[in-house]
């Protein structure tokens, strides 16, 4: 059988009280218990300890606990709430990035647009008569204003659904 | 308008008005869908472990209340990617575990007053005895104390401290032997 020393039985100790060693290993700690003194105070503490950890108490919940939780929860927001506007949101972005098709889209719209801020400056100066607003670039105008607005709102209600309450304090104010 | 929901958790309770007789698991799934009457059950039913779970682990009552708090908040925010169809225990000490964690990692540690000896308090830390236990296993490394809180305070199986904390069984049992030593040795030079 194995002699095993201090150093390589106290390792062995916590899987010994809990019976985990093969019977060569434990029959090799039970030798060295035997003729060591100092490791079978060890022993004895390695025995002791689960059920002393067992027997650890702790304080009563205090009494406002279940209150502070509740008033603590009715301020959370649950996040499926922030989900809901993004599918208006995916959907006005489509519509933007339809009217806009692409490259070309944009380069028209900037020289349409260029062209409109000029008409505006000369109506401005008096020059020009105002030219009337193709109904579909009001159309994206309303759609850009929407969009803003609701995302503007998701925001919200995500800042409102992570700035969840926390500590005790949160709970009794 | 009562709900069905309501008006079957009021039936499960039966003419006490106080005794849960829903399974938690089903206290759960009606919480999830926002029945706050249910979730306060649910609240009611496991606030005693989790505070002692928090006060164990932060070894401070006022602290303790704090992870209590926000465990239950965290509770509630996530109960609708709760899947009914698993056991409801792992999953809510897994999260309740992850809350403990993180409330340690973003705490400011704060120097520890020595125990006042004309001061008969409740803490069970300063019981003669048991304080050096309670105090050793506060100093603890963190990957040996939750298992052996986890088991020896919450009653746990291996198993189930296994999926709580996402380890095999046998990398539990290594950890709780580990933390025991260490205790083990602690105790021993303090005593000593």
């Amino acid at each position: 059988m194995t002699q095993l020393t201090c150093g390589q039985a106290r390792p062995l100790l916590e899987p010994y009280v809990d019976g985990s060693l093969d019977g060569e290993t434990a029959a090799a700690v039970r030798s060295h218990l035997a003729g060591c003194a100092d490791c079978r105070n060890q022993h004895l503490e390695a025995v002791s300890i689960p059920a002393r950890l067992r027997a650890l108490t702790a304080p009563e919940p205090p009494s406002d606990l279940l209150p502070s939780v509740m008033a603590a929860v009715a301020r959370v927001r649950r996040p499926r709430f922030a989900w809901g506007p993004l599918i208006l949101e995916i959907g006005l972005c489509a519509l933007i990035a339809w009217y806009l098709s692409g490259l070309a889209g944009l380069s028209a719209l900037f020289s349409y647009t260029s062209g409109e801020l000029s008409d505006v400056v000369g109506w401005g100066l008096g020059t020009t008569q105002l030219p009337a607003a193709p109904s579909l670039d009001l159309l994206l105008v309303l759609a850009c204003l929407a969009l803003v607005t609701v995302t503007g709102y998701h925001l919200a209600l995500i800042i409102g659904a992570t700035s969840e309450p926390s500590g005790r304090r949160a709970g009794q104010g | 308008m009562v709900s069905l929901r309501a008006a079957a958790l009021r039936a499960a309770r039966g003419d006490g008005g106080g005794a849960v007789r829903l399974p938690p698991i089903e206290l759960a799934r009606l919480a999830g869908g926002g029945d706050r009457e249910a979730f306060e059950e649910l609240v009611r039913g496991y606030q005693r472990r989790v505070y002692g779970f928090a006060y164990q682990y932060v070894r401070d009552a006022g602290e303790a209340q704090d992870v209590t708090q926000e465990i239950f908040v965290h509770l509630y925010r996530n109960l609708r990617r709760y899947d009914a169809a698993r056991p409801f225990e792992p999953w809510f000490w897994r999260l309740a575990t992850n809350v403990c964690l993180n409330y340690v990692r973003r705490r400011v540690p704060e120097p520890r007053e020595l125990p006042d000896s004309g001061d008969a308090g409740g803490d069970p830390a300063d019981l003669p005895g048991e304080s050096a236990l309670a105090r050793a296993l506060g100093e603890l490394d963190r990957a040996y104390r939750l298992p052996l809180i986890l088991h020896y305070h919450l009653d746990m199986s291996l198993q189930q401290v296994a999926q709580t904390m996402g380890l095999s069984v046998a990398a539990v049992k290594s950890r709780m032997h580990r933390g025991r030593a260490v205790l083990r040795r602690t105790l021993s030079e303090e005593a000593g």
